[in-house]
């Protein structure tokens, strides 16, 4: 795991959040409960290339580390940065109108595959062949589709299911949905 | 259950992006609805 992340993540790094950072999980409303189980804080600016792996554009004034979970425990290696440029405009959600040169919503490291976003409080639900699975695009939206109840994983866009270059579902299926297995 | 983004209405790829995720899905066996989640539309 890249060393920073791993600081990041650790008990001796404090898993504060910037007052803009936490007011932006409760307009989505996650709660405090879920924000802590989910590894979710702030980075600190000194951390940021570091932690991506390259240098951010400067209109980024800061980045909240939303970690992946990982089913079996700990956290995978894969995470999204949430991008915040101190101008309300651009942290608010893109939209279908709006031209492709807007700026990112979120980073992560560079080469790095997609990967589902667990959800820590419903993994054995979702684990359950019993119980319907909710695919829900966006982190933030899994989460609280999760605090509901549902058996919620997460994808990080509409073509962040497959493996790149093919139409092939992620390997992570496999974790929650064998081959054969009812879904 | 699939539940993309509201633009999922509005955008063609979108559209095509979860219709082909899908065709993915039952392709391994599930039984797939797309639906939106309330306050995504």
């Amino acid at each position: 795991m890249n060393l920073t992340l791993e600081f990041l993540l650790s008990s001796i790094f404090a898993s504060g959040l910037a007052p803009a950072h936490r007011a932006d999980l409760e307009k989505s409303g996650i709660t405090e409960v879920t924000r802590l189980a989910q590894g979710i804080r702030s980075v600190p600016p000194s951390d940021f290339h570091r932690l991506l792996g390259f240098r951010v554009s400067t209109p980024i004034i800061s980045l909240m580390l939303l970690p992946y979970p990982d089913p079996a425990g700990g956290y995978l290696t894969m995470f999204q940065a949430r991008c915040f440029y101190g101008d309300t405009k651009r942290d608010e959600p893109a939209t279908a109108t709006k031209k492709k040169a807007e700026p990112p919503k979120y980073l992560q490291p560079r080469g790095m595959g997609p990967r589902l976003y667990f959800v820590r409080s419903v993994l054995s639900q979702v684990m359950d062949l019993a119980v319907s699975l909710y695919l829900v695009e966006g982190q933030k939206k899994t989460m609280a589709a999760a605090q509901l109840g549902f058996a919620a994983v997460g994808f990080a866009g509409i073509n962040a299911w497959h493996v790149r270059g093919s139409y092939r579902l992620l390997d992570d299926f496999a974790q929650i949905r064998s081959s054969g297995a009812a879904w | 259950m699939i539940c993309p983004d509201g633009d999922v209405q509005s955008n063609p790829d979108v559209e095509k992006g979860a219709a082909d995720f899908a065709e993915a899905l039952e392709a391994a066996g599930a039984n797939v609805q797309i639906k939106l989640l309330p306050g995504a539309a």
